[in-house]
């Protein structure tokens, strides 16, 4: 049996030491995937517990048995764990979450961190405005570093089809980050 | 000649030689993996809760009300014999004809039931038999006339039951046997439970 087929039937008879795994090697994925899309880490944070915490309720359930029908399966999650979030802050008052990272700065140059979110935000605006797929093929390739061939499987295209995504996605990313004037150089 | 996507990739997974017009897109690459690391602290917290949340499940999925799995099924086993148990007691004691749920269906067919407590005299309903040259003396007949003579039917039915019971010559109208318990009324969902059952 493949290793990653007996890791996940481990996971889902809710052997401790099998979810952990599972969760050690989804935890950056998931973690970017999210981190990308919402305004501050401290909710990337809280979401990436959400989708851990559900992900434990249903592995169970699901059918996947290979890795990259487990990762579409997680990202699904994750997905629907960003929408919810959106769907609660349309019905949220106006608050100073934004800001969040600046408040809580954990570094002990301020000026250094200002610069850092800023980059970041810069970054996350510019991975917002990227495809769907274009975002899973940059997570699946960069963060989780699988290849091509799994991440091909995981979004349900061919390898030529993930390869394309993959150049377009990081040259929209670099067309926008110039277009947006980068205060650092995007290949600094 | 490969095409960009293929340098592309290539560079990326860390082979090919160096090409500028792909090494830009890769440093960005990797200024992306960079900037959304999770933090360790938070990592390893989050791997604990998971932990914990996984332990929780599998106690959860053990038990169900807080009881094992076995438990529950004898709890349902036990709630079923006696369910079934009732009805069959029921059903059985509905084909008595002295069977307090025949005395009541009886009572009902036309004429809506009388409980007996709105009937009856005051005094005891389980009496010593009393002789029928007895209630002459006017005393006992008046009584008795009272409590099982609130409607026709009901008086002609309660004499029919004296009489199989007592065995005596068949009573006067007016004389109500005495020593006949007054059946003690079953509710009305029970009765209909019995029909069912049968």
């Amino acid at each position: 049996m493949h290793p990653f087929a007996s890791l996940l039937d481990g996971a889902k008879s809710r052997d401790l030491e099998a979810i952990s795994l599972v969760y050690r090697q989804f935890l950056p994925g998931v973690f970017a995937y999210i981190f990308f899309r919402v305004p501050d880490r401290n909710t990337a944070e809280d979401l990436t517990s959400d989708v851990f915490v559900h992900m434990v309720e249903k592995i169970h359930k699901v059918k996947a048995t290979d890795e990259a029908t487990f990762a579409a399966w997680l990202f699904q999650i994750a997905r629907t764990t960003v929408a919810g979030y959106y769907r609660g802050r349309e019905r949220m008052p106006v608050s100073l979450q934004e800001d969040a990272d600046l408040i809580v700065s954990p570094s002990s140059d301020p000026a250094h961190y200002v610069e850092d979110c800023e980059d970041r935000s810069a970054l996350v605006q510019a991975i917002n405005m990227l495809t769907e797929e274009q975002r899973q093929v940059l997570i699946g390739r960069l963060l989780l570093e699988y290849d091509v061939g799994t991440v091909a499987r995981m979004i349900g295209k061919n390898v030529n089809a993930v390869r394309a995504l993959q150049f377009r996605a990081l040259q929209s990313l670099k067309r926008i980050l110039s277009k947006r004037g980068d205060r650092h150089e995007i290949t600094s | 000649m490969k095409s960009l996507h293929e340098r592309l990739d290539d560079r990326l997974e860390g082979g090919g030689d160096a090409d500028p017009e792909v090494d830009e897109l890769v440093i960005l690459a990797r200024r992306v993996q960079t900037t959304s690391q999770p933090d360790p602290i938070f990592a390893q917290r989050l791997e604990q809760k998971v932990r914990r949340h996984a332990l929780q499940q599998q106690v959860k999925k053990r038990s169900w009300w807080g009881m094992p799995p076995v438990w529950m099924r004898f709890l349902i086993a036990t709630v079923l014999c006696l369910f079934l148990t009732t009805g069959t007691i029921l059903a059985v004691a509905s084909l008595r004809p002295n069977s307090p749920v025949n005395i009541w269906e009886q009572h009902s067919p036309n004429v809506p039931p009388t409980p007996h407590w709105q009937t009856a005299s005051p005094t005891p309903s389980f009496q010593p038999p009393v002789p029928s040259e007895n209630s002459s003396d006017g005393k006992r007949s008046s009584g008795g006339q009272s409590s099982g003579a609130s409607t026709p039917g009901a008086r002609s039915k309660s004499g029919s039951l004296g009489t199989s019971t007592m065995g005596s010559p068949p009573p006067s109208p007016s004389v109500v046997p005495a020593s006949t318990p007054t059946p003690t009324p079953t509710p009305a969902p029970l009765v209909c439970i019995v029909k069912i059952c049968l």
